[in-house]
């Protein structure tokens, strides 16, 4: 199934809209990775979903051994002893096209994108859709993202914060 | 008889002693002798590509592309330029002819740039040729004693000294003989490389910058703007600086003429202190470079919330970044409209051949609501009496609520979130009016300083709620009452101030020279502008500013109510904020680089862009920080910088522009330099790494800013002191030493000593080895060193 497009003016080519997801696919589909990224942006330690901010999130997925990029300041978040890699978002991005690249040396064939502003995330993901064709990519922004593999749909923080949950148990 | 090029030359020597020998009252006439021609004049040697065609200047844009590749970010799928599509192109396919995904990028940044080029191309050819007929074509280019180089971009690309106002025509026809070819690449079926395109881009970015020193030095000579001046005035600037007890005049763009027109108008009628004249964006900047009773209302993104809000009585555009649907607005509240200009005429009767008495009446009457006005003199008059006719009618009549309609607007709000869809920073606009429906309009207050006025909002809102209105509405007060201060743009940075500072920042012991120009689309607060000025002023670096970035800068003020341009000099110095004025200023800041160039390295600059660029490239430590960049002429003085070698950091909507050049250190061969002396290859680590870089926030991007201001050039102690900044800058925001110290480390003595410790930890562990330091770097075959090449050739002359 389709997502919805959220942001006005995004309009895809037809057929290439992302496909919707939701927390337990999310969650099954990073376990069955064989070698996910995780990139972490500044907005993650804004977004407060009720008692959890995203990057409590980001935290614990990098906890479970997924190689991580805290990008923009993100790292300071992060306690000093968990390994992360800091770099721009697009940074990394641009490093991604190339198919024999990858943050622990091997390449990656999953990129999971969370708490960068929707516009920057948009065109990072456009790169990737278009450049990097041997990466699919998750979104997990409560606004829906036509350039990813997969993506949330749009949906309300509280609801977000309930599949971000199920994600973590899926883990 | 004498001819123009003749002088009778007579000397009279009173007395003359030396030794034994006394001479008193010798008289001697030596008759006519032959002045130097202009050309004789031109001491330089003329170096290899002036006035280039863009295949010239190929091999520079593939070094700096091979460098820093382009990563592209499609904004969108498809093609849609000719009827062979709409080609889908995801996942780089190619089109029906053949244009893949990548090169239909580098096409847009071709359009892009020649679009803005153009603009402001355009904009230099009306302001010379209305001051030629204006003040006469021999108003002389003279920047006196201080800046003997009057436009160093000029002279580097076109080899022209222009000496007078009509020397600056041949230099807008070389730019124009520029334009067939370029924009016949952009059609289909031509250009197969998006290196090759974007290789055209930077041609016309080069080209805009021409462009834009063309019009910039035109109007401080003709209109006897500030000429290099560190002390310029300070200047009156805010929301609130336009006295409403009196009639005002807003004006809106980039082009000054027809506001002098207004503000001479005044002054033959003794009217300046009758009515109010200020203005928005850089037609506002450049106008208090006029005279400083003219005041800045703001940057772009004021203009819906100014003349809703009904403090403008007349409203005058010129052209660029201009609301199109201004004449409709300044309609809602009564305020007669005139536009004047071709570019931009808004489909408004053209009153310039009518009787003036009878258009001023049309106006003030009502009976037109608009015209267009070709003539500038007779624009100038006619804003101006319509101005005082028309105020006391309209009693700064405005369409913002009164606080009982913001509640009832609110209640009609139904939340579906599709204002917050449109809003390019979704800003929580239904929280707001949740908030607002008890009476709480602060969450509709706090909106305006990340309000960037586009009114997209109010297009989807299905309510028709006025939403900007409603903004500002709850933030009237601070509205009303804000006034600031900005220094008024004083043009050139002088060959004396280069002189002064260019060992210090040539070598590195100044942190770096930061340019913070460009628009108001910034990603969060527009305070941001501000807080990053003031931490990169603090740090030592030299902030020169341009454009709606000079009026960021100018908005705020600390705790004791002083601005930043209170608190640090106007001078290009170290803790210097510099503001050189409006956008097509921006070449001055480039400039300064060239400088540096001519004044301490000596170097060629007539028609030797390739040399010029190597030089700044590797030498002069500096960073473009372009937080709210959304035109095309704002893409375009982009790509005039780093075809000069000059990196840039952008805010996170640029990436709208769908390319960044980014290098990649793993990939360090790409980063190799050759020494000039013998030719040999070193690698000195990827500096400055990165050509255009989008940042996520503004701590990212002052971690980048001073980390591209690394050049291969530092020595020892400025190295140490750059990354002593990056260091601290890296810890401050991110919580952690860099990562990537190992590739910025030459050797033992560039480490700073208060750290040494932690980073010879961080070097240990990554094996690092130190590298051999070279005096003279270059990404250039050193027998393409044009100035080397001279000299060998034994050709001498005089540098400034």
């Amino acid at each position: 199934m389709s997502a919805t497009i959220w942001k006005l003016g995004d309009c895809p080519a037809g057929g290439h809209i992302s496909g919707k997801i939701d927390g337990k696919v999310a969650g099954r589909m990073i376990k069955e990775a064989k070698n996910p990224l995780l990139i972490v942006g500044k907005l993650a330690c804004e977004v407060d979903l009720g008692g959890k901010r995203l990057i409590d999130y980001a935290i614990e997925m990098t906890k479970k051994g997924i190689p991580t990029v805290a990008s923009a300041g993100s790292s300071k978040e992060y306690p000093e002893d968990l390994d992360i890699s800091m770099m721009g978002a697009v940074e990394i991005v641009n490093k991604l096209q190339n198919p024999e690249y990858g943050l622990n040396g091997k390449p990656h064939d999953l990129v999971i994108t969370m708490g960068i502003q929707y516009y920057l995330a948009s065109q990072s993901l456009a790169t990737l859709k278009h450049f990097a064709p041997h990466i699919k990519t998750l979104a997990l922004c409560a606004r829906a993202h036509p350039n990813a593999t997969w993506a949330f749909p749009y949906m309300p923080d509280y609801k977000w914060k309930e599949e971000m949950d199920i994600l973590m148990e899926n883990l | 008889m004498v001819a123009n090029d003749e002088e009778v030359l007579n000397a009279k020597l009173k007395k003359f002693r030396t030794g034994s020998f006394r001479l008193d009252g010798l008289e001697l006439s030596i008759g006519k002798v032959t002045k130097p021609s202009e050309i004789d004049e031109m001491i330089e040697p003329m170096g290899p590509t002036p006035k280039p065609n863009m295949e010239d200047l190929r091999d520079w844009d593939m070094k700096l592309l091979k460098r820093y590749p382009p990563m592209y970010s499609p904004t969108c799928d498809i093609c849609c330029l000719c009827t062979l599509g709409k080609c889908d192109l995801t996942g780089n396919k190619r089109g029906a002819c053949g244009i893949d995904m990548k090169t239909q990028q580098g096409r847009w940044s071709l359009l892009t740039a020649f679009t803005g080029m153009n603009t402001h191309l355009s904009h230099a050819k009306e302001l010379v040729e209305e001051l030629i007929e204006l003040k006469g074509p021999d108003v002389p280019i003279d920047f006196g004693e201080m800046t003997p180089v009057e436009s160093p971009i000029i002279r580097v690309v076109t080899g022209i000294a222009p000496k007078k106002l009509s020397d600056l025509v041949e230099v807008i026809e070389y730019v124009e003989s520029q334009v067939p070819g370029l924009v016949a690449a952009i059609h289909m079926g031509q250009e197969g490389s998006y290196l090759d395109y974007e290789s055209k881009a930077y041609h016309a970015g080069m080209l805009d910058s021409v462009s834009m020193a063309t019009a910039d030095i035109a109007q401080i000579c003709a209109l006897d703007m500030p000429r290099g001046d560190p002390n310029a005035p300070l200047v009156e600037i805010g929301m609130g600086v336009l006295d409403q007890t009196k009639p005002t005049i807003l004006c809106i763009g980039h082009n000054v003429l027809p506001s002098i027109a207004m503000v001479d108008y005044m002054r033959e009628h003794d009217l300046e202190d009758a009515v109010e004249i200020g203005g928005i964006c850089c037609t506002a900047i450049d106008l208090t470079r006029y005279t400083q009773k003219a005041k800045i209302v703001g940057p772009q993104s004021m203009q819906i919330r100014y003349v809703r809000s009904g403090f403008a009585d007349v409203v005058v555009v010129d052209e660029q970044c201009i609301r199109v649907d201004m004449h409709e607005i300044a309609r809602s509240v009564k305020a007669p409209f005139i536009a004047t200009n071709t570019k931009a005429m808004h489909g408004l009767p053209d009153r310039s051949g009518d009787d003036i008495d009878e258009v001023v009446n049309d106006l003030v009457s009502g009976k037109e609501t608009g015209v267009l006005i070709l003539n500038r003199e007779m624009a100038g008059e006619v804003a101006v009496r319509v101005a005082l006719g028309v105020a006391p009618k309209r009693q700064k009549f405005k369409i913002t609520p009164s606080e009982d309609e913001i509640i009832a607007y609110a209640k009609q709000c139904w939340h579906c979130g599709a204002c917050t869809k449109a809003c390019g920073n979704s800003l929580p606009i239904s929280d707001a009016m949740y908030a607002a429906i008890e009476g709480d309009f602060s969450k509709l207050a706090a909106l305006d300083d990340s309000c960037v006025g586009c009114g997209k909002c109010e297009q989807e809102c299905k309510r028709f709620i006025p939403i900007i209105s409603l903004i500002s509405k709850a933030s009237e007060k601070a509205f009303r009452e804000h006034k600031s201060v900005c220094r008024v743009g004083r043009g050139p940075i002088t060959d004396v101030e280069i002189r002064k500072v260019a060992d210090t920042w040539g070598l590195g012991t100044i942190p770096g020279a930061i340019g913070l120009i460009g628009c108001s689309n910034y990603p969060n607060e527009h305070r941001e502008v501000y807080e990053m000025a003031e931490e990169l002023l603090m740090r030592n670096f030299i902030v020169a500013v341009s454009g709606c970035g000079t009026m960021s800068v100018g908005w705020y003020k600390d705790a004791e109510g002083k601005t930043l341009y209170e608190k640090f000099p106007g001078a290009f110095v170290a803790r210097g904020l510099c503001n050189v004025g409006s956008c097509v200023s921006n070449p001055h800041i480039s400039d300064a680089g060239i400088r540096v160039a001519n004044v301490f390295a000596r170097r060629i600059l007539s028609g030797n862009f390739q040399e010029i660029a190597d030089y700044v490239h590797n030498y002069v430590g500096a960073c473009g920080l372009v937080w709210g960049a959304y035109s095309q002429k704002a893409f375009s003085i982009g790509m005039s910088f780093h075809r000069l070698g000059v990196p840039a950091v952008l805010g996170p909507h640029s990436s709208k522009y769908r390319h960044q050049y980014l290098g990649n250190k793993e990939d360090l061969e790409t980063f190799n330099v050759r020494d000039i002396k013998d030719g040999s290859v070193h690698n000195l680590g990827p500096v400055p790494e990165h050509m255009i870089y989008v940042a996520e926030s503004k701590e990212e991007a002052l971690v980048m800013c001073a980390k591209l201001c690394f050049r291969n050039n530092d020595l020892p102690e400025g190295r140490q002191l750059k990354l002593t900044n990056y260091i601290d800058m890296h810890k401050k925001y991110y919580g952690r030493m860099p990562e990537d110290l190992p590739y910025y480390v030459r050797s033992e003595v560039d480490i700073p000593y208060a750290a040494k410790d932690e980073i010879m930890e961080i070097l240990d562990a990554a094996g690092w080895e130190s590298k051999r330091p070279i005096k003279s770097p270059t990404l250039l075959d050193p027998k393409d060193l044009w100035t080397y090449e001279a000299l060998k050739q034994g050709k001498k002359w005089y540098t400034v």
